[in-house]
C-alpha cells in the first residue's frame, strides 16, 4: 500500500513540475509541450480516430509477425533441443543470428518483398523468432530425462511425447523467450514504421515530426508506453507468475 | 526356454499364445476396490536371457556395466535384487522395460496385446518422476489418454486407483504440493491405472523416511497380494528386501553379474527379529563385503568414472 502511495506521489509531482516548467516558457513550445497540450492531443487524436487507427494497424502487423514466429520458434525449438546434430548445426547458427539487431533484416527484407506489408512483418518475424527459438531449446535441454522416460515406459509415442512432455515441461523457458521476443518484435516493428511504412504508430511519431507537432510526437509515445506496458506487466508476468505457481517455482 | 535367435539380435519376442487377451473394455467398478480383470493365467513371468550390455566412456575405454545376466521371475512373484550403487541395476531395469538394448540376450515377456509393446511391464522411479505440471488426477490419467480411453472409463479406472492409494481427496492437487511418500503412491497409482502384469520399482522408497517407507511397504505388499502382479524390485538397502519379497538376488558389480540367491519362505507379515532372516541377511552383507574386497584389489574404481 505504501509502495503504491509513493508512486502515485512520485507521479503526480513529475507531472506538476513538467506544468509548472512548461508555464515558465523557457523553451519555446515547439520544443517543449505543455501536459495540457499533448492531453488535447490525445483526446482529439481519438476522436478523429487517426491514433485508433495507428494503433490498430500496428498490432495487426506485430499480431501476424509475432503470431507466426511464435508457431515456428516453438516448433523448431523442440525439434532442435531434441536432436544433438541439430542443436551443434542449426542451433549454433541461431545463436550466431541472435547478435543481429533485427532491423537489420530490412533491407533484405525489402529487396525480397519490395516496400510492403510483407516485408515490414518479415522484420518483426525474424526479430521475435530467434528468441523463441533459443528459449525453448534451452528449455527442452532442461527437461529432465527421467520425464521422457517416464512417458516413453507409459506407452508415450514421439508426437505424444511433443504434446504432452516436452511442450509443457519446456513452458516456463518458452514463455521467457516469448517476453523477451514480444519486446524484440515491438522494437523492430516501431524502427520498420518509422523508417518507410504507411499507417501505424511509427508513422504518426515520424508525422509529428515532419510537421513541427511536439504535441503529437508525446502523445504518440505516451501510447507506445501504454501498450508496452500493458502486454509486458500484464500479460507476459501474468502468464509467467501462473506457469510458475503451478511448476511449483513459487508459493 | 531359449532364444531362437543367435543370441547377438536384439528383440523383444512377441509371444503367440492361445488365450484371450486382456478385455480393456471391461472394467468394472463396482466390485471390490481392487477388482481385476485377469481373464488368462499368462502374462506375469519374466525372463531375462544372458542380457549383457557394455558403455563406452571416454572415447574408447569400455566398461561392461551388466554380463550374462539369467533371471527368471515367476508370474506373481515379487524378486527383489540387491546391490552396491553402481552395479548396473537400473541399466539392467531399463532393458528389462525396453528404454534400452542390450548388446546381447533377450527379455521374455508375454506381451499384453499386439501393437502394445512393452506396457505389461511399467517403471517406477526413485524420484517419482511425475509431471509437475499436471494435476494428481491428470498424471494418473497419463497413459490412459495416450491410449485414448473414452472419457468416462478413464475416469472411473483413475478414481479407483487414486481410492487404492488412498488419495482420492488429493485428486486436484498438484505434484509439489505432495510429500514424498504420497509422490510415490501416485506414481504407484499411475502405473497400476494401466494394469500392467510386471512392475519394475527402482528403489522407490530410498529417498523416502523411516516412517512413511514402512507405510509404503505395507502398501505395497497390500496392493501385490490383492493383485497378484510379479513385482521386480531394486534397491541396495537389504532390510527392504527381507521385508517385502519372495526371493532375493544379488548382484555384483564391475561387472554387474547375479552372484547368488536367497529363496524365503512366503509368510507375512515378516520381522527382522526373525532369526532366519537375520541369517540370509549376515550373509547377503558378507558378500557385498567380498565384493568390495574384490574391487579393492583390481583396483578398479570404474565406479566412480561411470557415474
Amino acid at each position: 500500500m505504501k509502495k503504491l502511495t509513493n508512486r502515485y506521489l512520485f507521479f503526480t509531482s513529475l507531472l506538476l513540475v513538467w506544468i509548472i516548467v512548461a508555464q515558465a516558457k523557457i523553451w519555446p513550445e515547439y520544443l517543449f509541450p505543455s501536459p495540457i497540450g499533448v492531453g488535447e492531443r490525445l483526446i482529439d487524436g481519438f476522436k478523429d480516430r487517426s491514433f485508433i487507427i495507428g494503433t490498430l494497424a500496428s498490432l495487426r502487423r506485430i499480431g501476424i509477425g509475432y503470431g507466426i514466429s511464435m508457431l515456428i520458434g516453438i516448433t523448431m525449438g523442440i525439434i532442435i533441443g531434441r536432436n544433438n546434430y541439430l542443436n551443434e548445426t542449426l542451433g549454433s547458427l541461431i545463436t550466431g543470428l541472435q547478435t543481429l539487431p533485427s532491423i537489420c533484416w530490412l533491407p533484405l527484407s525489402i529487396l525480397w518483398f519490395g516496400l510492403n506489408e510483407k516485408a515490414i512483418i518479415f522484420v518483426i518475424l525474424m526479430g521475435a523468432l530467434l528468441a523463441i527459438t533459443t528459449a525453448t531449446i534451452a528449455g527442452v535441454k532442461n527437461i529432465s530425462p527421467i520425464y521422457i522416460k517416464a512417458g516413453k515406459n507409459m506407452g508415450a509415442k514421439e508426437f505424444d511425447l511433443f504434446r504432452t512432455i516436452l511442450l509443457p515441461a519446456s513452458l516456463p523457458n518458452i514463455i521467457t523467450g516469448l517476453k523477451q521476443g514480444w519486446s524484440f518484435a515491438w522494437r523492430a516493428l516501431m524502427a520498420g514504421e518509422l523508417l518507410y511504412v504507411n499507417l501505424g504508430l511509427g508513422q504518426l511519431l515520424m508525422m509529428g515530426r515532419e510537421l513541427n507537432d511536439m504535441n503529437q510526437v508525446i502523445a504518440v509515445m505516451l501510447i507506445l508506453i501504454f501498450i508496452g506496458l500493458t502486454f509486458d506487466r500484464l500479460l507476459f508476468a501474468k502468464l509467467e507468475r501462473a506457469v510458475r505457481k503451478r511448476w511449483g517455482y513459487e508459493a | 526356454m531359449t532364444s531362437p535367435s543367435n543370441g547377438l539380435e536384439i528383440e523383444l519376442v512377441v509371444q503367440e499364445m492361445p488365450h484371450n487377451i486382456y478385455d480393456l473394455n471391461d472394467i468394472s467398478v463396482t466390485q471390490d476396490k481392487i477388482c481385476l480383470n485377469r481373464k488368462s493365467g499368462y502374462g506375469g513371468k519374466l525372463i531375462i536371457d544372458k542380457v549383457s550390455k557394455a558403455y563406452q566412456i571416454r572415447g574408447d575405454k569400455l566398461v561392461q556395466v551388466i554380463e550374462d545376466i539369467d533371471i527368471e521371475i515367476e508370474e506373481g512373484e515379487f524378486v527383489s535384487l540387491v546391490g552396491p550403487s553402481g552395479c548396473g541395476k537400473s541399466t539392467l531395469l531399463n532393458i528389462i522395460a525396453g528404454l534400452e538394448k542390450p548388446d546381447s540376450g533377450v527379455v521374455w515377456s508375454n506381451i499384453r496385446a499386439k501393437g502394445c509393446k512393452d506396457h505389461n511391464r511399467l517403471l517406477i522411479f526413485q524420484e517419482a518422476a511425475l509431471f509437475p505440471w499436471l494435476t494428481v488426477y491428470e498424471n494418473v490419467a497419463y497413459g490412459l489418454r495416450i491410449r485414448k480411453y473414452p472419457k468416462e472409463q478413464c475416469n472411473q479406472l483413475v478414481i479407483k486407483y487414486l481410492e487404492l492409494v488412498n488419495l482420492l481427496n488429493f485428486k486436484e492437487s498438484y505434484i509439489h504440493q505432495l510429500s514424498g511418500g504420497m509422490k510415490q503412491r501416485v506414481a504407484l497409482a499411475r502405473a497400476l491405472v494401466l494394469e500392467p502384469e510386471i512392475l519394475l520399482m527402482d528403489e522407490p522408497f530410498a529417498a523416502l523416511d523411516i516412517k512413511t517407507r514402512k507405510d509404503m511397504y505395507q502398501l505395497l505388499l497390500n496392493i501385490w497380494q490383492a493383485t497378484k502382479k510379479t513385482i521386480l524390485f531394486i534397491t541396495h538397502n537389504v532390510e527392504e528386501a527381507l521385508i517385502l519379497s519372495n526371493r532375493i538376488l544379488v548382484m555384483n558389480s564391475h561387472p554387474g553379474v547375479i552372484k547368488s540367491e536367497h529363496k524365503l519362505n512366503g509368510q507375512y507379515p515378516r520381522s527382522l527379529e526373525d532369526e532366519n532372516l537375520q541369517e540370509i541377511k549376515k550373509r547377503i552383507l558378507q558378500e557385498f563385503i567380498d565384493d568390495l574386497n574384490i574391487d579393492v584389489e583390481q583396483g578398479g574404481n570404474v565406479n566412480e568414472e561411470v557415474n
